[in-house]
């Protein structure tokens, strides 16, 4: 199931949430949650639910073992069998396929290539019990000595498919005792509709005229093979403001559902757009995943302690790995180690210029940077990737501009500037100076009210869309 | 200051120690401001260890260290925080209003940016919570019993007296006061480590000064980190020179905060209330079995709720078709899709220019080389049909190739120049459209391409091989309504359809070519095309169909011949392709069509497509023929009905000559005009037949084989591939 749904919307969130509130006691409501949280995945993935299951049980009987050998080499022993088998899980759902296909090409071999589909939400989740059985093992966090409670930890349905990568210490005392107040009830379901609305009026809007100019992994990026020099720099523009509305949508959901129901979770995006760098750029994107691979790899592997060519390394080390993370195949390692680089130019080389120079250049060099970093992330296969590198710097195959850019850029000329306005703190802020006075506060209030219902609306009824299929006489 | 005091009664006793205690803890809060998300108050975050950090960090400094932990370490573990004890202890700060309150202040810094909430301060808001459950909870359970509670028992017996007792301890120093110094700074350590379960230790007073003087420059930094969230131990901002402390906070006004209490619960009732209540309505409506069957837009039936098997559940079918049903017929979804169409319609502008939605695409125009090709002169067997196998000769010998290039074009007459079209085109949905008013047109484009049509002729070489010189075979691609239409400004788009018959032709071999491009040019300016749907009109299909009738070479009478019926408000599928654009949608099209003057004389037998089965056809005329009940988008089934049939018809045409047509959607309105020309026409859809056609074609005793129907279907890979299909199955 996902969130941007109107089952999800209009039947599975109204019945959780009746049946959540419907006790008081925190042991009802946790079972709830267990129940439809597996409910959620379940829907989506029947089989692959098991997988869920099994890696949590294994995770919890190997936390207690940890915890009872607290400090022993025992301990050690446990959480590298934990280690090996969370990574190994997700190894062999998302990248042996990847594997086996480099393998093959490599030596020259046929091995069979398996085609695994991929299980939703594995790498969210199997980061997330790793994390937990490392905290564990770390002596930060204290172990789960019940399994439900575990599972409600990993399971969340918030969170489980796209959502922030929550560590156990942020949530382990919510699971025991939490309170909704009606400041949460409120907020949180300010930030579902807003999460909602990101991504089905912006996202998906935006993500079509991606696809316009781009073409689809699927069809071998067919349009980009026409595609100009400023389409292609509007396609990358456009393909960091879907990204972010899509997934800063999901999490805004996830956030605001766990409000509702009385957890806490981090926040995930923090504007990222207005970064005045690449490394202040990935302090507010995606930053669950930067702190777990911050504290779970470049720590480990020394951190800064070791050196300015240990660091250097490290750095290296962590981000392709970030980026392999994203997917299975070489341009999203090319996505990572290109951000490391560029992290390291600014750390060593240009930090102390880039501080000091004027916002507006700070601002265009981190766009420019990051729009270029999508395009890497986007184009699967070396040709097209090529071919964007040579369009974005003036040797587009449709030439400089043609007439299919220049309309696709008018006829959703609003929607830009409107999807541009909201990657920036900007209403936000007008809001708060509004808030001078009670009278204010209600205007404003209301007026936020009816957008939430806007909102509302108007997403659930571009979600019917989504089954629009005519009988397309013509068969183009 | 004082506006802060909670209201509604309640004397504290300890309001004196409360209100300096606010003071205090606004004082700290100078640097913050408030997310739009919650309220609650946020800290400028320590920069990142992550990769800023200069200085290599020795186990000394370790102090720092738990600053840059997770911020939500602080919470779990801090049972056993000395801080969080204290607090336990006070009872002043209950009510959660006034802690809010108390805690709420006005940006301080516009042009920092506005951090999200790292909550470090969902310790306080949860003390009445933890209060309660710390003093319900002395029993030990053993299941339950985590190091966290542990602790929490332990620290309540240890600091805590019983709760019946009167909640004042004899001596009581303000939290503040205990545990920070006067700077402000903390007293003690911050120890998270679970395993280190003595008392805090006291921080030296050297060491204050350093993180003073830390957390003063990492303040100047100018990049903000979300991610660092420093735990209580830095909970105070020391001195900073950019931002000067504001002794004295503007609180928020009680109004104010009354105004947002009461604005958050019309938010969460309404924006809830609106989704419970649109849920009940589904839910009821699901029940009384009120949901959408079929799109008439769409012109398919919608889905349907699953039927429950393992085998289906496991394999996600059962899931996935529950969620599709749902969101499929929910009820009233052509008016939401209208509403979402018109939605998407602001989000940019037209200044006539295109718009594209990626599934239109330019084409390499390809140009048949009429020199290149010589092609044999095809005669045509008049002779009436036997149903023995050899038929009787009287055919004219077919001449030799000719080494000059003659076409089997049998339009001889000067090549009328279509005109170029210069309005401006702009692409809808899928469609093109251009024009405003009565003359709003819209087009489909055809890409069939010169590979594409010589596997075409192929299928029909194949056909005259089969059926011998017996049987004439006539190939007629129809050409759309953007052969003739298109404005100049999309030229790009779609191939050339005369072009393309053109190259149909020339791979010919025996079978006539039929190109009645040129047939319609010169009829440009009348109504042979519908405006807002993809088909021709009746008067289009008349000469479209008298190209072939001269190239058959029998009678066809002139459209005066016809009695003319009119029906007003076609409106076509350009209506959907075209994203329900309401220009369109307001100028439909009028739909004339003929009958010919023999129709009493004609009469209709219907088979199903395996041709062993009659039924009796609904709603027709007399004769079979046409369905005058046809209206509004269904005006173009007029002719012959649906197309999952075979349809036999006799005609009084006294020539013998048996017609069997294959054709798509276009044939059907070819049809009405052949009357005078065969004796008798078998229609057959070549996507509903279901068996041999060869052996049906012997069968009924055929002379003459059309394949008719729009180019870009019956041209297109599915459309070749029935024709081969039938011919073989």
């Amino acid at each position: 199931m996902i969130f941007a749904d109107l089952f999800f919307v209009y039947f599975f969130l109204p019945l959780c949430l009746a049946l959540y509130f419907a006790t008081k006691k925190i042991r009802y409501r946790n079972l709830v949650l267990v129940v439809f949280s597996l409910v959620f995945y379940a829907w989506g993935e029947p089989k692959w639910v098991f997988i869920l299951l099994i890696s949590s049980v294994i995770n919890y009987f190997a936390a207690l073992a940890i915890d009872k050998n607290a400090g022993t080499g025992k301990a050690k022993l446990f959480m590298a069998l934990v280690t090996v088998w969370d990574l190994g899980v997700l190894f062999a759902f998302k990248y042996i396929g990847f594997f086996m296909s480099n393998i093959d090409n490599w030596f020259g071999l046929s091995l069979p290539v398996p085609k695994i589909t991929l299980p939703i939400g594995i790498s969210f989740y199997t980061f997330q019990t790793l994390s937990y059985v490392i905290d564990v093992y770390r002596q930060k966090v204290p172990v789960q000595k019940e399994y439900p409670k575990l599972l409600l930890y990993i399971s969340l349905f918030p969170q489980l498919v796209a959502g922030p990568i929550v560590r156990y210490s942020t949530i382990a005392n919510e699971i025991d005792h939490r309170k909704t107040t009606l400041k949460d009830v409120s907020e949180g379901i300010s930030r579902i509709i807003l999460g909602l609305g990101k991504k089905v009026i912006l996202a998906n809007s935006v993500g079509s005229i991606v696809t316009a100019l781009f073409g689809k992994a699927a069809d071998d990026y067919a349009a980009a093979a026409s595609s100009t020099v400023l389409g292609n720099w509007y396609g990358a523009v456009l393909i960091a403001m879907w990204y972010y509305f899509d997934f800063s949508g999901y999490s805004d959901m996830a956030i605001g559902m766990g409000r509702i129901f009385g957890f806490h979770f981090d926040e995930n995006f923090v504007y990222p757009y207005i970064c005045k760098s690449i490394t202040e750029f990935w302090r507010r994107w995606h930053i669950s995943l930067s702190t777990w691979f911050r504290d779970y790899v470049y720590i480990p592997l020394g951190g800064n302690r070791k050196g300015k060519t240990r660091q250097c390394i490290n750095i290296m080390i962590v981000w392709s790995l970030t980026g392999f993370w994203h997917g299975a195949s070489w341009n999203f390692m090319i996505w990572g180690a290109y951000f490391g680089v560029l992290l390291l130019i600014e750390k060593l080389l240009i930090g102390k210029w880039l501080e000091n120079t004027k916002p507006f250049i700070q601002h265009l060099y981190a766009i420019v940077l990051v729009s270029i970093g999508w395009g890497i992330f986007y184009f699967e296969d070396f040709k097209s990737l090529g071919r964007f590198f040579k369009s974005i710097f003036g040797f587009a195959p449709g030439g400089f501009t043609d007439l299919s850019t220049n309309s696709l850029f008018t006829q959703n000329i609003w929607l830009f500037f409107a999807a541009a306005l909201l990657c920036t703190p900007i209403i936000p802020k007008l809001k708060k100076s509004l808030c001078v006075s009670a009278g204010w506060t209600k205007a404003v209030g209301m007026a936020g009210i009816a957008l939430n219902l806007g909102i509302l609306f108007i997403s659930s009824m571009m979600l019917v869309n989504t089954t629009n299929n005519p009988f397309l006489y013509f068969k183009f | 200051m004082d506006n802060n005091r909670p209201t509604g009664g309640y004397e504290s006793p300890h309001k004196d120690e409360y209100d300096k205690m606010v003071e205090q803890i606004k004082a700290k809060r100078k640097a913050l401001s408030t997310s739009i998300w919650t309220d609650e108050p946020l800290l400028k975050p320590e920069k990142s260890i992550w990769i800023d950090d200069d200085e290599p960090e020795t186990p000394a400094k370790k102090a720092p260290e738990p600053k840059r932990e997770e911020p939500k370490q602080a919470k779990p573990a801090s049972d056993d925080d000395p801080y969080y004890a204290a607090f336990i202890s006070n009872p002043v700060i209950s009510d959660s209003r006034s802690e809010k309150m108390a805690f709420e202040s006005t940006p301080k810094n516009y042009d920092d940016v506005i951090m999200p909430f790292i909550n470090d301060y969902s310790v306080e808001r949860k003390l009445p919570d933890q209060r309660r459950n710390l003093s319900r909870k002395p029993k030990a359970n053993a299941a339950v019993d985590t190091h966290v509670s542990r602790q929490r028992s332990e620290q309540a017996q240890r600091t805590r007296p019983a709760r019946a007792k009167p909640q004042t301890p004899p001596v009581h120093k303000l939290r503040s006061e205990r545990f920070f110094d006067e700077e402000g700074e903390p007293l003690y350590r911050h120890t998270p480590e679970r395993s280190s379960r003595k008392r805090p230790t006291m921080v030296p007073a050297s060491e204050r000064e350093e993180n003073r003087a830390k957390a003063a420059a990492s303040a100047r930094r100018a990049s903000a980190s979300p991610l660092k969230r420093p735990a209580a131990a830095s909970l105070t901002k020391p001195a900073d020179k950019d931002s000067p402390r504001d002794p004295v906070e503007k609180p928020v006004p009680l109004a104010v905060a009354r105004a947002q209490k009461d604005l958050e619960f019309f938010n969460a009732s309404i924006c809830l209330g609106a989704i419970f209540v649109i849920a009940a309505i589904l839910l009821v409506l699901t029940i009384l079995g009120k949901r959408e069957k079929e799109s008439e837009s769409e012109k398919r039936k919608l889905a349907e709720f699953p039927k429950f098997s393992i085998s289906s559940l496991f394999s996600g079918e059962f899931t996935n078709g529950i969620t599709t049903y749902f969101t499929d017929t929910i009820p009233g979804r052509e008016r939401f899709k209208n509403v979402s169409a018109g939605f998407t319609n602001l989000f940019g502008f037209n200044i006539g220019d295109v718009k594209i939605n990626g599934t239109l695409k330019k084409v390499e125009q390809e140009k048949f080389d009429e020199n290149a090709v010589t092609t044999t002169k095809v005669s045509i067997n008049t002779a009436p049909a036997t149903t023995t196998a050899a038929p009787e000769s009287k055919k004219d010998s077919s001449s030799a190739a000719d080494s000059s290039s003659q076409k089997s074009n049998t339009n001889k007459d000067e090549v009328v120049k279509i005109p170029e079209n210069t309005n401006e085109g702009k692409m809808l949905g899928n469609i093109i459209v251009y024009g405003s008013g009565k003359e709003t047109r819209g087009l489909s484009v055809s890409y069939v391409n010169f590979e594409m049509g010589k596997r075409f002729a192929e299928a029909l070489n194949k056909w005259k091989a089969d059926l011998g010189d017996s049987v004439n075979v006539y190939s007629m691609p129809c050409p759309l309504s953007s052969a003739f239409y298109l404005p100049s400004n999309m030229k790009d788009q779609g191939s050339d359809q005369n072009e393309n018959i053109k190259n149909i032709n020339g791979n010919l071999k025996g079978v006539v070519g039929i190109n009645c491009v040129n047939n319609l040019a010169k009829h440009m300016n009348e109504d042979i095309y519908a405006r807002t749907d993809h088909h021709w009109l009746p008067l289009g299909a008349y000469y479209g169909t008298q190209a072939f009738a001269e190239a058959a070479q029998v009678d066809y009478p002139s459209i005066d011949e016809y009695t003319k019926l009119t029906k007003e408000g076609f409106l076509g599928t350009f209506y959907t392709y075209s994203n329900y654009d309401q220009g369109i949608k307001n100028n439909p099209d009028t739909f004339t069509y003929f009958k010919p003057k023999n129709i009493d004389q004609v009469s209709c037998t219907y088979y199903d497509t395996s041709f062993s089965n009659k039924f009796e056809p609904y709603g027709t005329d007399k004769s079979g023929l046409f369905y005058d009940g046809m209206e509004g988008s269904n005006c173009y089934l007029s002719f012959l009905g649906q197309d999952s049939e075979i349809v036999e018809i006799k005609t009084p045409c006294t020539n013998n000559r048996v017609l069997v047509v294959f054709k798509n959607s276009y044939g059907n309105a070819m049809i009405p005009f052949l009357t005078n020309s065969f004796s008798k026409i078998y229609v057959c859809d070549y996507r509903y037949f279901d068996i041999n056609g060869v052996d049906f074609c012997r069968k009924v005793g055929c002379t003459d084989l059309l394949f008719a129907g729009a180019i870009s279907l019956i041209c297109s890979d599915a459309g070749i591939n029935y024709i081969n299909n039938i011919r073989v199955q």
